[in-house]
């Protein structure tokens, strides 16, 4: 989002009057990025539909908190990163109490997900992003595929810039070996 | 790695539904008008209980409170009433025993056995075996 239109949308949120007008734009705006993002670290749609869900309404009814210190967007991914965590979370208890992982049960559901039609190498790479630990994944997914700036990374997940890079050179090596070791 | 798989590569192997991102919008329109509506019915309701509605429950708990101590109070009473004070236990127990003491006095006073027939009622059998 373009940051004369955060900066629009976050003066007019602040207004009871325009609230509502600047909400339903901001979803507009904001819900394709955000539903990606969340995509991206719970793989089903479904998931990704009410994680967005809930997001939304978390910025809907904590907007009075929203200051202006951080860019409306950062402020957004970070509702949206802790509620993927949370749902995370409970996916694990549940799994945990049938004795199963919680990334072999993602790994399953993916082979049966009507809505993705990658092949072999496509599911093997998602295996072996499943395989990194959540905040590495993530770091993983901001770089690699949305391509996002290290600050802005740093700005959203409140990492610094080095610890990040150092992250996300961790979770290619691991990647790499994780591919290779299973093609040798 | 890079090359082969980015953003669009992986928005066409992740699938959505057809105008899902229209749909969802719609959706959540509709959420956040019905939770505005909630919010006003319930301030509505809010205002439009009558006092005495409001403070009803609180009312009942206190009324509670006080049918509790009420028996509570009641029970001690009747307790206190039908057993005597501790006071009043130890004082007639002491009349008692005071009463035993005079009698026994008495007795020995008005006896009239002598030295030797305090040895003989208190050494009886022996005597006896002597003989």
């Amino acid at each position: 989002m373009d940051i004369n239109v955060e900066k629009e949308l976050s003066e007019q949120l602040r207004q009871p009057e325009t609230r509502r007008a600047a909400f339903n734009r901001l979803v507009k705006e904001m819900s394709q990025p955000l539903y990606w993002q969340i995509r991206k670290m719970v793989l089903s749609h479904d998931s990704a539909n009410d994680v967005l869900q809930n997001t939304f309404i978390k910025v809907w009814e904590h907007l009075d908190q929203f200051k202006g210190e951080a860019r409306l967007s950062t402020w957004m991914y970070r509702i949206a990163i802790n509620e993927t965590y949370a749902f995370l979370n409970k996916e694990r208890t549940e799994s945990l109490a049938d004795f199963t992982d919680l990334e072999d049960v993602m790994v399953q559901r993916l082979y049966s997900d009507p809505w993705f039609s990658g092949d072999d190498t496509a599911r093997k790479l998602q295996e072996a992003v499943l395989s990194l630990p959540e905040k590495q994944r993530l770091v993983f997914n901001m770089k690699y595929y949305d391509d996002m700036k290290y600050e802005e990374m740093s700005e959203i997940l409140g990492t610094s810039v080095g610890a990040l890079k150092a992250s996300y050179h961790h979770a290619v090596k691991k990647i790499e070996a994780y591919v290779t070791a299973d093609v040798f | 790695m890079k090359e082969n798989l980015k953003s669009e590569d992986y928005m066409e192997m992740f699938k959505v539904p057809d105008h899902y991102f229209e749909d969802f919008q719609q959706q959540m329109e509709k959420r956040i008008d019905d939770m505005q509506a909630a919010s006003v019915m319930e301030n509505v309701r809010g205002a439009q209980i009558p006092f005495f509605q409001k403070v009803r429950p609180y009312l009942y708990m206190a009324a509670m409170f006080v049918v509790i101590f009420l028996v509570i109070q009641g029970i001690f009473r009747r307790q206190t009433s039908n057993t005597p004070s501790v006071a009043q236990t130890e004082a007639s127990d002491l009349y008692e025993e005071i009463n035993d003491a005079q009698i026994t006095a008495e007795d020995i006073l008005m006896s009239s056995l002598d030295g030797y027939g305090l040895m003989y009622y208190l050494y009886e059998d022996s005597y006896n075996d002597a003989e």
